[in-house]
């Protein structure tokens, strides 16, 4: 499950609760990793001229942006079952509802304590230490990084497999993703928010849709 | 005899379709809707996309009888179309596909829509006028490609009258181009619109441009009514494609002409169309509003065209791609 706290833009956290936008968007946001699983992000520093942390870089932070996803899985019971679906505002998804007793322990049990995130975060820094093929356009540079727990390691590497080839997104976003035990580990960074912001939108719906269709098709016995 | 599942979802339409030695088994749909005076966004349909695709791929399965392992193959909209849509519709595809060991296809949108027309209505090689809110093409086959030998140079005439609606503030419940056509036929005044034709091509962005500029004023003074624009605007555009289709089928000395795509629903089109043919000797064929429209069964029909002639699609091949030319298919299916 996901779990997050964005006070950046309109989010929604897994308890329910809703977090109105701030004025001005502020560049602060602090994800909180919970026994449930979640994500981890890189507090933005005060200073523009961010001092570079341990491993040498500065870090801007994002919050999941707000309407990423809903509270409702795919094929949402309240939403539209007719022929023709209404359009929809900004802010309807596809997150998994958090009420629903997780099926075939997809979503990773209540009782589950989260795992470190491995492998320190990297990005180009001030220092000039740049990944190949990116460019530094400015000292602040933001990440993303999410755990999303599966049922099993199995389960976890094949929604990476399914995410890893045709998801790769042609903004000038890094994109990581891998598998850590039961883990699928998500790590996006880019020197823009916005499209940061989008990026893990895109993500989030795409895990989810993913981990859905395992739950609706794939059968117990090979889970 | 192999049964294929086709998704189809490039636009604001997404349909999952099972089709099994050229029986349509299956062929649910559900349908985008904005408010009027709006179109669809990418990220709203895909977000439409992603609620309502694992609900109709099991109505799919219930409605053909059919369970994972009756299928041979799975087919999705490869492109072209918009790239949320079909991305949301390719990851439930390659998901199903891994998850049940069968191999996948990716199926060009236009393919599809041409391998339908040619299954409902038996046309043997017709000229094809390929007209949707997408796209705009006359197409005929030959070694092996299906060629384009004319299409727009801007804009979709599907894409022109959807444009026009929102003016209006049309309805775009069931479609906006279908309460085009209802207006249509109370129109009684043909007002003078740009025409243009290019040689094999057409344009579109020029007499939508001047449409949206002259119709308030038209309305507000009285010239004429909503209607008389709708209808105007039909004769205009369809006689455009009637023409360049025309021109196509004598180069090629074509006795058939098929309309496919979710313009060829419009009943002024075929008219228009079978005027044409007639005068030529020609026949014309058109499908109804369940395969013109875009739907999974053409997907998964086109599918089984290409399943059946060997083609497969990796797993690494396996994306999306908004701009798919119709002619970059190798049709190896037919002679």
């Amino acid at each position: 499950m996901l779990s997050c706290r964005s006070h950046h833009r309109g989010g929604f956290c897994r308890d329910g609760s809703v977090f109105p936008a701030t004025e001005g968007g502020g560049e602060r946001f602090k994800m909180e990793p919970e026994a449930h699983g979640g994500g981890t992000t890189r507090a933005a520093d005060e200073d523009t001229g961010a001092e570079a942390s341990a491993a040498g870089t500065a870090r801007g932070s994002q919050g999941v942006p707000g309407g990423a996803a809903g509270r409702h899985g795919p094929g949402d019971p309240a939403g539209p079952g007719d022929a023709v679906s209404r359009g929809v505002p900004a802010g309807s998804g596809d997150m998994a509802d958090p009420r629903e007793p997780s099926a075939a322990g997809e979503s990773g049990g209540a009782a589950a304590a989260i795992p470190q995130i491995p492998g320190a975060p990297h990005a180009p820094g001030p220092s000039g230490d740049a990944a190949p093929g990116a460019g530094v356009l400015s000292n602040r540079v933001y990440q993303f990084s999410l755990a999303v727990p599966f049922a099993s390691p199995g389960r976890a590497d094949y929604a990476c497999h399914l995410l890893t080839e045709r998801t790769q997104l042609r903004w000038p976003v890094r994109r990581e993703l891998y598998v850590h035990g039961r883990m699928l580990i998500l790590r996006l960074t880019a020197e823009d928010h916005d499209l940061l912001n989008t990026a893990v939108a895109f993500f989030l719906e795409q895990v989810s849709l993913v981990r859905w269709t395992l739950k609706h098709f794939l059968h117990p016995l090979f889970a | 005899m192999p049964a294929v599942l086709g998704f189809e979802g490039s636009a604001n339409k997404i349909g999952v379709g099972v089709v099994r030695d050229g029986k349509v088994l299956a062929n649910p749909r559900r349908t985008y809707v904005t408010p009027p005076g709006t179109g669809f966004l990418p990220g709203d349909t895909a977000r439409h996309h992603r609620a309502v695709i694992l609900d109709l791929l099991q109505e799919a399965l219930t409605e053909a009888g059919l369970t994972s392992e009756d299928f041979d193959c799975i087919a999705y909209t490869k492109g072209p179309g918009m790239g949320a849509p079909l991305v949301s519709v390719a990851v439930v595809a390659r998901t199903v596909a891994q998850l049940w060991n069968k191999p996948l296809l990716g199926v060009n949108h236009c393919i599809g829509h041409i391998e339908m027309g040619r299954l409902i209505t038996g046309a043997t090689n017709p000229t094809v006028l390929y007209v949707s809110g997408g796209n705009t093409q006359v197409i005929a086959y030959s070694e092996h490609r299906y060629r384009i030998f004319g299409e727009t140079i801007d804009i979709a005439v599907g894409n022109c009258l959807d444009r026009f609606a929102r003016v209006l503030k049309i309805s775009n419940d069931p479609s906006p181009g279908y309460n085009i056509e209802q207006m249509a036929k109370r129109g009684k005044k043909l007002v003078e619109l740009p025409y243009t034709v290019k040689g094999m091509d057409v344009s579109f962005s020029g007499i939508l441009s001047f449409i949206e500029d002259v119709a308030q004023r038209m309305l507000a003074t009285g010239e004429c009514t909503p209607e008389d624009l709708c209808f105007s605007l039909q004769e205009t555009v369809f006689a455009m494609l009637v023409e360049i289709t025309e021109r196509a089928m004598a180069h090629c000395g074509s006795e058939e002409a098929l309309i496919v795509g979710g313009v060829g629903c419009n009943v002024r089109l075929q008219e228009m169309m079978e005027t044409m043919c007639q005068e030529r000797g020609a026949r014309l064929f058109a499908t109804d509003e369940r395969f013109c429209i875009d739907n999974g069964a053409m997907i998964a029909q086109a599918g089984w065209e290409m399943f059946q002639a060997g083609h497969r699609t990796p797993l690494s091949e396996s994306g999306i791609t908004q701009r798919y030319r119709t002619d970059e298919v190798e049709v190896t299916w037919r002679d």
